[in-house]
């Protein structure tokens, strides 16, 4: 469990309660509880098929929870009854993703696929969108690719553009999904620096990956996901450092870091 | 070859004067091909349970039968379609000029609709998924991911398969001829009857109807080039 | 329901099923073997030949079908007679068979070069690394796989080659929608829909039938590529 009793300095932006989903007759996530506090980039790490990836897309609604409850900021869904689909979208209106696969929108340039969100959900002016995308592609290093379309960009710049995308909607929590793992590697360390930059603009994060290094250095805390379950949490240190449990350890073996 | 040539050449401008008909009767066709596709595309694509399957079943039918049986179908129901219009006040039914374009319009539509219903559904299943997530992600509702997202992709992808079928259709408009309708191929067999060159004419007209699918062929080529260079395929 | 027509009609559209069959048999088996020469030629060097086939490929996409029939049917006659050979007692059911199996070779050879583009090579290689003789490659490698590829685009083709019988009566070759037009006049424009609705229903079947046998037979040649689950 990893529950806090909300002190006034620290504020929970995100709160999952009971969060089971199951694909096909195989229990995926098996009755999740987790909060996370303003501020926190919180490193969701766990192996392939343990369930990381699916624990993020239910805080957004892209998939939906057999049951369980989610709140982010003032929004509260309870998978148990039933779902109004305005309730999702408010909910989203509150998050911002950034997918494995950068997803920008093909048929809008760099600035464009920035603008979309500020003014068709967030209704701004255009003008006012505009500034705000410019100044986002400007914090990313990619100014001068406001014109060019995904398609002629690399997938570091892509996946750039996407970060960019999701910090203009200033939302109560960025969500990233394995940011970095459909990109080649020398483009690696480009994306992980801007979100490491991202990071120190305090707004919240959280972040499924795999890369469990660049994790130890941005992340304010670690959960360590296992066959739907959270089998550790703690700060970077004492879950990567010195795990207590077996599985973690042999995980982090593995995958050859220190 | 025993071919009238001068004939052919001075033939040539008559038949050339039928094409802007069968470019009318082409457009008309396609255009409620179109409607039709989409919305039955919509359908199959809503996957509303007992509404799917009735438009996957028409158009299956309707796919199987030949377009000169639906062609002859319409036109031996136009007569009992405008008396009908006629009985219920909506149209002046006259014998003497009974409307057969109409019937044509309608039977070309919905043969080719049925086809293009095909080229709708995949090419919207076609538009990558994580288009649609990353608008969901955003907040986009689910009509504005598809007005400003997914339609503009889809009908890029469309593209190279509607031409095919645009081509298709204008050369379907030649069986139009069949039941009296008034494009190019009928007017050049009028044009031959006198001398009963007929060979010449319809030399004529293959040539009419070969410049004008290379045309759009090429055409359409350039629009795909122009329009769809930000497509491409995502990285797995 | 004029049913006293419809008695009498219906047996006789399903008498002309046969004959139209044939107008769909022949082209179709001609069409393999010519198509599949194109092919040959179209996947080579682009050597004179070459252009010459691509240009014929080419007329015979870009005219409909009813334009390609009237011409073999008007045109045909006065090519042989400048050999001196008179075919003028030639059936019309001839000419369509031609004219059909012309135009269904150059569909049948763009659909075999989408199907042999993509053949993995690297099965060509194998079976040539194996010592198959080139004659040999081509009949137990690059036929079957190209098939394989095409056998989708083949269905869809044989289904229109089907349909597109119908439009042989145009020029005197009696099938199916022939009998049903002659009936159409003599019976002076009564009962016309229903005749052509039951046209339309066994044209429909047929088409089913055939639609079927392609899928099968296009299972068959997957069972391989299955994987044990």
């Amino acid at each position: 469990m990893t529950e806090h009793t909300e002190s006034p300095d620290e504020q929970i932006v995100v709160s999952l309660r009971g969060i089971r989903k199951s694909f096909g007759g195989n229990e995926i996530l098996k009755g999740i509880d987790l909060d996370v506090t303003k501020g926190e980039v919180l490193a969701i790490l766990g192996s392939s098929g343990s369930g990381k990836t699916t624990l993020l897309r239910c805080i957004n609604a892209l998939e939906r929870p057999d049951s369980g409850s989610v709140r982010v900021d003032g929004s509260f869904i309870d998978y148990g009854g039933k779902v109004a689909n305005r309730d999702i979208l408010a909910l989203r209106r509150k998050t911002a993703m950034v997918f494995q696969n950068y997803n920008l929108f093909k048929n809008k340039t760099a600035l464009q696929n920035i603008t979309e969100g500020l003014t068709v959900v967030q209704k701004k002016s255009k003008a006012e969108a505009e500034a705000t995308a410019r100044d986002v592609l400007e914090k990313v290093g990619l100014a001068e690719y406001a014109d060019r379309y995904p398609v002629q960009l690399s997938g570091g710049q892509q996946q750039r553009v996407s970060i960019a995308r999701a910090l203009a909607l200033d939302p109560d929590v960025i969500l990233f999904d394995e940011p970095t793992s459909a990109l080649d590697p020398e483009l690696v360390s480009d994306v992980n620096d801007t979100i490491t930059e991202v990071a120190k603009t305090g707004v919240t994060m959280i972040i499924v990956t795999h890369e469990i290094r660049f994790a130890r250095n941005v992340a304010s805390r670690v959960i360590f996901v296992d066959k739907g379950t959270i089998l550790e949490e703690g700060t970077p240190e004492e879950v990567i450092d010195h795990p207590k449990t077996e599985r973690v350890r042999e995980f982090l073996s593995k995958m050859a870091v220190k | 070859m025993e071919l009238d040539y001068d004939f052919m050449i001075s033939d040539f401008p008559t038949v050339l004067a039928g094409l802007p008909k069968t470019l009318v009767l082409t457009f008309w066709s396609m255009l409620w091909a179109l409607i039709i596709a989409i919305v039955f595309g919509s359908v199959i694509l809503s996957r509303v349970p007992v509404a799917k399957q009735i438009v996957v079943a028409l158009n299956t039918f309707i796919k199987g039968v030949p377009l000169t049986v639906q062609l002859l179908f319409c036109y031996y129901a136009v007569p009992f379609v405008c008396k009908w219009l006629d009985s219920i006040g909506v149209y002046d039914f006259n014998p003497r000029h009974i409307p057969y374009f109409p019937a044509a319009v309608v039977a070309i539509a919905c043969n080719f609709g049925a086809y293009i219903t095909d080229v709708v559904v995949s090419s919207v299943k076609a538009v990558d998924r994580g288009q649609t997530e990353s608008a969901a992600a955003v907040g986009m509702t689910p009509l504005q991911t598809v007005v400003r997202i997914i339609l503009p992709q889809a009908t890029v992808i469309s593209i190279p398969s509607m031409t095919n079928y645009f081509i298709w259709l204008l050369k379907g408009t030649s069986l139009a001829s069949i039941i009296n309708v008034a494009e190019m191929l009928i007017t050049a067999q009028i044009s031959a009857a006198d001398g009963y060159q007929y060979l010449e004419a319809y030399v004529d007209a293959a040539i009419i109807y070969w410049a004008v699918c290379a045309a759009i062929e090429f055409g359409c080529d350039k629009l795909y080039k122009r329009v769809g260079f930000f497509m491409q395929p995502s990285r797995a | 329901m004029p049913s006293d027509l419809m008695q009498t009609v219906v047996p006789g559209l399903i008498e002309h099923i046969p004959i139209t069959l044939v107008y769909w048999f022949v082209p179709s088996v001609l069409s393999l073997l010519f198509g599949t020469l194109l092919c040959i030629v179209r996947v080579g060097r682009h050597n004179v030949l070459y252009w010459i086939c691509t240009i014929y490929i080419s007329f015979f996409r870009g005219t409909p079908g009813i334009v390609q029939i009237y011409l073999v049917f008007f045109g045909l006659p006065k090519l042989f007679w400048i050999f001196g050979i008179d075919i003028n007692d030639w059936s019309a059911g001839i000419y369509f068979i031609i004219a059909t199996t012309m135009n269904l070779s150059c569909f049948m050879c763009e659909t075999l070069r989408g199907g042999y583009v993509g053949v993995d090579k690297g099965q060509i290689e194998t079976g040539l690394s194996i010592g198959f003789s080139r004659t040999q490659n081509f009949f137990r490698v690059i036929v079957p796989q190209t098939l394989k590829v095409a056998i989708l685009n083949l269905k869809n083709l044989e289904i229109d080659v089907l349909k597109d019988t119908s439009v042989a009566f145009t020029i005197g070759a009696v099938e199916m929608l022939g009998y049903a037009k002659g009936v159409i006049a003599a019976s002076y424009g009564s009962g016309q829909l229903w005749i052509l609705g039951a046209a339309a229903v066994i044209y429909f079947v047929m088409c089913t039938v055939l639609e079927i046998v392609f899928t099968l037979i296009s299972h068959r040649m997957e069972r391989y590529e299955r994987r044990v689950a």
